[in-house]
């Protein structure tokens, strides 16, 4: 039968401390393997060899960081004048935008995009946005329940 | 490198009990200090930050471990009294005493390494990492009366299994 602490009572708690303290003074540090100076030093010419671009944005160069936000905010604003522009009504658009004769299939496949949207219930459109959350959420839990379980046995 | 490897690695083995697994991580304490190489470099307290580094990556992948597979074994192990050591007394005023100190350095790393993990934890941060209760209830999300409770068992079963190592070699523990 075990001893609870709260029954041990505290001289005997005390001398069991100070038993188990003596044991583990003085204790040296344990040796490390003899592999590990070599996989740190391999590991460390492994991320010298890796292209900035795959490492993260913390590691990019000043440069290449300014250009991507740039990037992205233009591609914020053009994705916010498509969405500005399909919702306009249809008789206003060509006013707005005066699209060259090269890329004017655009304007009439963006018509075409808004006229079908406009016809879809919009229960149907709350209904796929609800399947596409739980898919990626499905998707992103089997994705990382994998990648910890074969880096674990790794 | 080479001046502090030992520490690292033995801060993450006696943590997580596994010298495999010990390694793994030792090897990403060092990754980060040469990220960090720049600060350290100069710095006069590099050895704290690889203990720190250490230590957190150490219970950060035993917390991750952990909840893997907390609803297959750490449910059970929690209920079960099986393996809750006796403590028997007198105690020796050392244990295992007589037994070469190497051969006793050796027996006490063995026997720490067979510690269940919730009683070794809190014995190694609080006499080897230096925590206090409160910081070790912090540090592993714990209340304050579990920490002395499991660090009370956790030297119970360690005199135990010194004992039961020691004793062809020394006087053992316990023993009437």
């Amino acid at each position: 039968m075990s001893i609870d602490k709260d029954r041990a009572g505290p001289e005997m708690q005390d001398e069991l401390e100070r038993k188990i303290t003596h044991a583990l003074r003085d204790q040296p540090l344990r040796r490390a393997p003899s592999t590990l100076e070599r996989r740190v030093l391999a590991q460390v010419e492994a991320g010298a060899a890796v292209a900035h671009w795959r490492r993260g944005f913390a590691h990019w160069p000043i440069a290449a960081r300014v250009a991507f936000l740039a990037a992205s905010v233009g591609v914020v604003k053009v994705a916010l004048s498509i969405v500005m522009w399909l919702s306009m009504p249809l008789d206003s658009r060509a006013s707005a935008f005066d699209l060259p004769s090269q890329v004017a299939w655009l304007q009439t496949l963006f018509v075409a995009i808004g006229s079908i949207a406009r016809t879809v219930p919009s229960w149907w459109v709350h209904a796929g946005i609800a399947v596409l959350a739980i898919m990626y959420v499905a998707l992103f839990g089997i994705g990382a329940s994998a990648y910890r379980t074969m880096r674990v046995a790794h | 490198m080479r001046a502090y490897q030992d520490m690292v690695f033995t801060t993450a083995a006696r943590l997580i009990g596994d010298d495999r697994q010990a390694e793994d991580i030792a090897q990403e304490v060092f990754l980060k200090a040469y990220e960090n190489f720049d600060q350290l470099r100069t710095s006069s307290s590099a050895g704290g930050w690889l203990k720190t580094v250490s230590r957190n990556l150490s219970l950060n992948h035993i917390f991750r471990y952990r909840r893997r597979w907390r609803m297959f074994s750490e449910m059970r192990r929690e209920d079960s009294e099986e393996d809750e050591p006796e403590v028997e007394f007198a105690v020796p005023d050392d244990v295992i005493a007589g037994v070469d100190a190497g051969v006793r350095h050796g027996l006490v790393e063995d026997a720490l390494q067979h510690l269940p993990e919730r009683q070794r934890l809190p014995l190694v941060l609080y006499h080897f990492e230096e925590l206090s209760y409160e910081e070790i209830a912090e540090r592993l999300g714990v209340s304050l009366a579990k920490v002395k409770t499991d660090i009370f068992r956790a030297r119970a079963a360690l005199a135990k299994l010194l004992a039961q190592r020691g004793v062809t070699a020394a006087t053992s523990l316990g023993a009437p």
